[in-house]
């Protein structure tokens, strides 16, 4: 056990690094030097400005330079200075990180509830023989699931946002009003948004896992017994089928990664995605690499997290060979 | 419960059987009438390559012509069997010459991903060692980064256009596709035709390719299809970012942008090519999942 959770964090570290050099490189292959695209016109005509910025933030030295002078602030806990925003990338990176993690803890609820509640249905149905609610209800995922997110976000803002009016579409909180209930009102959309995909993903899933551990002698004996119905779903199957929920829930970090730039795009949400993004486009070199590594951090974590609650999950799994 | 190991069953999953003494129009029939469902589907698929590549013949306008007398214009107004845009541009035709890009763009790459995955997926599955090491240290880096924010990067590196949003979406989609291919080459070289060929003497790529690729294949194509349902999506999303197709063009992930800032005067403009996109995802989704049901694996998204 050991031996294995040293492996699998050396190969962790090694993915972070790997990744953050990646990031690095990349960010000095793009076309476009960041100091001029801040300066402007003031930059064409006063070249020495733009020397002198160059110089502040480290950009006239060799890349491998650059990096290494990165990870030794990195480790003093600086992740540097933004070039475009008047503020340390720590400073822009927290606020924003915590109005992401809201929106997608909220988000992630929603669609486990939600995914593991259309499972056990889905699976009843199909227990049950019900194959024209099954047919249904397994059309209606798939159809959720192809929806573009922002094409998602734009129905719901007609509906709920125009025709009915009952819930804000735009930013976190209102001018005027910004307590609680208002700012839960802002994240309605936004969150269900965020949670449609990787909720019915989550309830393919389920229903598959189900339909497999009913099928399995522990359920048949637990039936053989005279137990309940419920009794066999809630304590015989449900745990059996908690497996690839679990693991499931790893991917969905990566969904939520992904989905929360769009999302965020969309509802005006001052968060981690939009910021990476208009970082890029304004190569803000310092932020897109603070955002990144934390995703690769937070990603890589998840990860490591799902792989070892298998076995607590599990006991049959043991931590063989990495 | 683990279920059914995907690598396992795609190998014992899937067997045809042909009567011998059937032509090959006799055979295509029976074989229609056994999967009727796929068969639709495949139709369906066909129909929406078919329509990509005609798309330009059978728009009725200049999706690009701007007739500011004309904006606004409803649905089914004269002339304009879908309205007009809000620069007056014929919606109908803008919305099949988007078509076209949009389902293109997300067509090329994923079958570019499944080239790249076979490769890699072959060399680094059969012949092992540090080539190995090497490529699934490099595909682990990459399978850190979520797939959207991947693709962004790799577009702002590239440079903004259509066609490096496609190689970034190719990039993307490859990682995935090269590690569930290996881990199958890995399990079916294991296996005794292949110890066979080996004690026969032939050559690792003559084992490669008559003996490994085609029994991945099947799976690699089930896979291509699903990244194609995901890539029709993400290719729409970064239109709609303003990271894809470029004006004057337009694919649907466009129109969604532009209509956006119009949808309390118009919510149709957008919900329409909304509705597209889901659509033709939708097919290939269903499609892709279909055929991996028919190699065993029910699992996979």
């Amino acid at each position: 056990m050991t031996g294995f959770l040293l492996r699998r964090l050396g190969a962790s570290l090694l993915v972070v690094v790997g990744g953050s050099i990646l990031v690095f490189g990349a960010l000095r292959a793009i076309p476009g030097d960041p100091i001029q695209l801040m300066l402007g016109t003031q930059g064409v005509t006063n070249p020495e400005l733009v020397a002198r910025y160059t110089e502040r933030f480290g950009l006239d030295l060799p890349a491998p330079v650059q990096y290494l002078y990165w990870v030794g602030q990195l480790v003093r806990g600086d992740l540097g200075d933004s070039i475009v925003q008047p503020q340390s990338v720590g400073d822009f990176m927290r606020m924003r990180a915590i109005n992401t993690a809201v929106l997608g803890a909220t988000a992630w609820v929603i669609a486990v509830l939600g995914g593991t509640g259309i499972g056990v249905v889905a699976a009843l149905l199909v227990h049950r023989r019900m194959w024209v609610a099954d047919y249904a209800l397994s059309g209606f995922s798939v159809v959720m699931i192809s929806i573009p997110s922002f094409s998602l976000a734009l129905i719901l803002m007609i509906i709920f946002g125009v025709n009915l009016g009952w819930l804000p579409v735009l930013g976190m909180q209102s001018v005027e009003d910004s307590g609680l209930l208002d700012r839960l009102r802002h994240l309605v959309l936004p969150a269900v948004t965020l949670a449609t995909v990787p909720g019915f993903v989550l309830g393919r899933i389920v229903k598959a896992a189900i339909t497999d551990a009913l099928l399995g002698d522990y359920a048949r004996t637990a039936y053989a017994k005279g137990l309940s119905e419920r009794r066999v779903f809630l304590v015989h199957v449900l745990r059996n089928a908690m497996v690839p929920i679990v693991t499931n829930t790893g991917l969905m970090f990566g969904g939520f990664l992904s989905g929360s730039v769009l999302v965020e795009f969309m509802f005006a949400w001052p968060g981690l995605g939009r910021g990476l993004v208009n970082a890029i486009l304004a190569r803000d070199f310092p932020i897109v690499q603070g955002i990144t590594l934390l995703i690769l951090v937070i990603f890589t974590v998840v990860n490591f997290l799902v792989d070892l609650s298998y076995g607590l999950i599990d006991p049959r799994i043991r931590y063989a060979r990495a | 419960m683990r279920g059914p190991d995907p690598v396992d069953s795609a190998l014992h999953g899937g067997n045809r059987v042909r009567l011998p003494g059937t032509g090959r129009t006799a055979a295509l029939a029976a074989w229609v009438g056994a999967n009727r469902w796929m068969s639709v589907l495949l139709a369906i698929a066909a129909a929406m390559m078919v329509f990509a590549i005609v798309a330009p013949w059978i728009a009725p306008g200049d999706p690009t012509e701007v007739v500011l007398s004309q904006r606004y214009l409803p649905l089914w107004s004269e002339g304009h069997a879908m309205g007009t845009d809000h620069l007056g541009r014929d919606y109908l035709s803008r919305l099949i010459v988007g078509g076209r890009l949009s389902i293109m763009a997300g067509l090329i790459p994923a079958f570019g991903a499944m080239v790249a995955g076979l490769v890699i997926g072959l060399t680094s599955g059969y012949f092992g060692g540090w080539v190995d090491s090497v490529l699934m240290r490099i595909i682990d880096v990459l399978l850190a980064f979520p797939f959207l924010l991947l693709v962004i990067l790799m577009v702002a590196v590239l440079g903004t256009d259509i066609r490096n949003a496609m190689i970034a979406l190719m990039i993307g989609g490859t990682p995935g596709t090269a590690r569930t291919l290996r881990s199958l080459v890995l399990s079916i070289k294991q296996r005794p035709f292949v110890e066979a060929a080996e004690v026969s003497g032939l050559g690792g790529w003559r084992i490669i390719q008559h003996e490994i690729f085609p029994n991945v294949l099947p799976l690699a194509v089930a896979l291509m299809t699903i990244q194609m349902s995901w890539m029709i999506v993400a290719i729409a999303g970064l239109s709609f970012l303003g990271l894809g197709v470029r004006p004057p063009d337009a694919d649907w992930g466009t129109l969604i942008a532009e209509a956006r800032g119009h949808i309390f005067r118009a919510p149709y403009l957008a919900l329409i090519p909304s509705v597209l996109v889901a659509l033709v995802s939708f097919v290939f989704f269903v499609l892709g999942d279909a055929l991996q049901r028919t190699l065993g694996e029910e699992r996979v998204r």
